[in-house]
């Protein structure tokens, strides 16, 4: 008979309490600041869901971070962080979000970072296709989703708590979060106000406070294994260092004409691959659609009274949709002027700094392709974050 | 509470479990102690609704009542078996035996739901089999005591998805206490399957699916066309099933060693089978090894005895033709699952057809490089017969 022996569990328990308590203080000075550096480019889901590496980017009086979605990986010599770069602006930046980061991802983030913030500027990246009628979706939520952001949300003690609510009644309408029982009855306690269900609900709390502290103790891990990837960032030094602002937009129009091979202003490479096969399809296929009315608003927000809760001053970005794109797809443009109004008065009312490009939906090579902002766009983009963080 | 399906679940069974360890490392018997938790787990798990951790009364009558109506169902069979047997009384035993399940499948078809809770068909296999087996006269001798009898009906690491057990395996493992050394490998073995389990449900099942599945057939972002996307659907729901299920049956053979008890195996690599019956030998052993013995074999015993068919090929189509339609509405009675069942008694007949053949003409040599062939194949022809399985065709 095969000889019985449980030393090997025993050795996988101990082996998993040593990193379970393994001193923080160690692995962070593992972390360099090459790695951080990469990082703020790399948009690692890792970082914006998770809460270390986000603080490290942050230190410095002069961090001034982009909060946005999928633009934010359009690089080109234009984009804010080689600008600020190349043109050595008195302020930094790095980048959080990716594609289907949308405004409630962003309040989680924002009520993680709370008061680190507070004092910071940002920049807040707003895009007109998040206001579909349906709002944010599960398969746009899930994948962003930080349990580790969820969990400490349930703990937050700096947050307004009318604003915490908010946001936890929010979240509780996802499945990823209905699907958590203990996060699921921690929130119900808290809307509660700690009235309904107190057993539970504390018992749901001293389970939650264990699996709060395990998901930063895994930040931290993961914190070592981002930043490894070097992407393409295109940067072009020369086309933006010691040039003035009318230089920098005909260089960006330049650029952009070069890779641009129909009447659409749609970068070819997008337009070959998600376009043309299907150009015929998707004459009208927005006809239907409106974004003056959806979920995301209140979402919105949400980041709204975020920023304003942690004292941060951010700058909110409104982009316009690409017009001739959206003519030919049968969102007209009486129903884009609709949702630009709508915007401009919302951030209106939010009290908060803002800027809005939606005038510039036929300017060519503002946008690179149906919606997304590059190129021309960038250029102005950064001559307003250069005024903003000048101007207090 | 679903079993196995998130941590708080091991968590309460981890400490639980902590008496009937040392009690089994002690060379002591656990019998009495198992039985005890069993009814405060059977309780949660189908007592509490998790989410807002509710009572499920529904639930909790549903599998009192159906309980009691099995036990009762087997005792008056056994009992009337002892003096009396005639076909027509095992016949009405069976079907009252499974009417609680096909009331189950058919009654939400009239948007009635009436009763329905977890493992309903499991612990019907179950009582099924020991009628089926009292009627062959092996259990002529014996008196089945009803705490036993429940406790193997509803024996908690199996009771929602098996694997299920047979009462004769279950009963001798009952009767034994594992001496020392005997239990030490039991839970070897157990713990073994249980992190076993956890790295393929929670670790490989849940990257697939959060990773990949979620976002197919049509939700990759204009990545995949059409085809591209169902096809890669395909395989990535195959490999999620089996490494989900896989996970799930390791749970319920650990904490079965665990509690003393050895319940057989659900899966043997599955995806390395070298032809369709190979498959079936390997994927969902314990169900398919329980259509096998009581409906394939019994129809075949039966056509044989009776006459009424010659040709003894002819008959055992029938009875893969029946196993697997049976199979495959017992999933549910939608016409996915049917077409499901239908696709895989196709397979093992063109196969068995083929064998014969090939017997003959000796053209499919047996070689590495023909298994390697093999599994290849069986793989897609599986991997499609769970793509119609998924109901994404339609």
């Amino acid at each position: 008979m095969k000889k019985i022996t449980f030393i090997p569990l025993f050795i996988a328990v101990v082996l998993f309490l040593v990193f379970l308590f393994f001193p923080n203080k160690i692995i962070e000075k593992w972390i360099s600041d090459d790695r951080v550096e990469l990082a703020k480019t790399e948009m690692n889901p890792l970082v914006y869901q998770g809460a270390y590496m986000q603080s490290r980017m942050l230190k410095g009086d002069n961090m001034m971070p982009i909060f946005g979605s999928s633009e934010l990986v359009r690089f080109d010599p234009f984009h804010p962080y080689n600008y600020t770069k190349a043109a050595d602006t008195p302020y930094d930046t790095y980048l959080v979000g990716r594609g289907g980061t949308q405004s409630l991802t962003h309040f989680m983030n924002i009520a993680e970072q709370g008061k680190d913030l507070r004092g910071k500027k940002v920049v807040f990246i707003i895009s007109p296709q998040w206001f579909v009628k349906e709002g944010l979706d599960e398969f746009h939520f899930s994948p962003n989703y930080s349990m580790l952001q969820s969990y400490d949300l349930a703990f937050n003690k700096t947050m307004d708590r009318s604003l915490r609510k908010r946001g936890m009644e929010r979240l509780l309408q996802f499945d990823t979060v209905q699907r958590d029982h203990i996060l699921r009855t921690m929130y119900e306690y808290e809307l509660s106000d700690h009235k309904e269900r107190k057993i539970l609900g504390r018992a749901a709390k001293f389970v939650g406070s264990f699996t709060r502290q395990l998901q930063h103790k895994k930040d931290i891990y993961y914190s070592l294994f981002v930043g490894d990837f070097k992407g393409d960032l295109k940067a072009q030094p020369e086309l933006v260092e010691d040039r003035t602002f009318a230089e920098q937009i005909k260089a960006s129009e330049q650029y952009g004409s070069e890779r641009v091979n129909n009447d659409y202003g749609i970068s070819s490479h997008y337009y070959n691959k998600k376009i043309k096969p299907k150009l015929a399809l998707l004459k009208d296929y927005k006809s239907e659609e409106e974004y003056t009315e959806s979920p995301e608003y209140e979402d919105l927000q949400l980041v709204m009274d975020a920023f304003k809760d942690a004292g941060a001053k951010p700058l909110f970005v409104s982009i316009p949709l690409n017009g001739k794109w959206y003519d030919y797809a049968g969102f007209d443009k009486d129903r884009r002027d609709a949702y630009y109004e709508k915007m401009d008065m919302v951030l209106e009312k939010s009290g908060h700094a803002y800027v809005d490009y939606t005038n510039h939906e036929d300017d060519p090579y503002f946008l690179t392709d149906t919606l997304h902002i590059g190129w021309k766009g960038w250029v102005y983009l950064d001559q307003t974050m250069d005024d903003f963080y000048k101007h207090d | 509470m679903i079993p196995y399906s998130d941590f708080t679940f091991f968590y309460i069974i981890g400490i639980l479990l902590i008496p009937s360890v040392i009690l089994g490392l002690v060379g002591r018997s656990s019998k009495k102690y198992n039985m005890f938790i069993s009814v405060i787990i059977l309780a949660l798990i189908f007592g509490v609704r998790m989410g807002d951790f509710s009572i499920n009364w529904k639930s909790f009558i549903s599998i009192t009542l159906f309980t009691v109506f099995q036990v009762l169902l087997i005792k008056c069979y056994h009992k009337y078996r002892m003096t009396k047997n005639t076909a027509s009384i095992f016949v009405l035993a069976v079907i009252l035996g499974i009417l609680p399940l096909v009331l189950v499948k058919v009654l939400p078809f009239f948007d009635l739901h009436v009763f329905g809770f977890l493992g309903v068909s499991y612990i019907t296999f179950k009582a099924v089999q020991i009628i089926m087996e009292t009627r062959d006269g092996m259990m002529k001798k014996e008196n089945i005591a009803i705490s036993e009898l429940i406790y193997f009906l509803l024996f908690f690491p199996t009771v929602s998805s098996g694997p299920i057990d047979r009462w004769k395996r279950f009963d001798k493992d009952f009767k034994t206490i594992p001496t020392k050394d005997a239990y030490r490998e039991m839970l070897y073995k157990g713990i073994n399957s249980i992190f076993l389990g956890f790295f393929y449900k929670f670790i490989v099942a849940f990257l697939l699916y959060n990773k990949v599945l979620m976002y197919l057939p049509d939700r990759t972002f204009g990545n995949l066309n059409f085809f591209e996307g169902h096809l890669m659907y395909m395989y990535v729901y195959s490999l999620h099933l089996f490494f989900d299920f896989a996970g799930y049956s390791c749970f319920a053979i650990g904490v079965s060693y665990i509690m003393g008890v050895k319940t057989p195996q659900n899966f043997n690599l599955p995806f390395i089978s070298r032809n369709i019956k190979d498959f079936w030998n390997r994927w969902h052993m314990s169900l398919s090894f329980w259509f096998r013995d009581y409906v394939y074999m019994r129809f075949v015993f039966w056509m044989t005895k009776k006459k009424w068919i010659k040709n003894r090929f002819v008959v055992s189509y029938i009875g893969y033709f029946l196993l697997f339609f049976l199979m495959g509405i017992w999933h549910g009675l939608e016409l996915h699952f049917v077409v499901y069942g239908l696709y895989h008694a196709l397979l093992i007949i063109c196969f068995d057809k083929f064998e014969r053949w090939n017997k003959k003409k000796k053209i499919w040599k047996d070689n590495k490089w023909t298994h390697a062939l093999g599994i290849i194949i069986t793989f897609h022809v599986v991997c499609f017969g769970f793509y119609i399985f998924s109901g994404t065709l339609f």
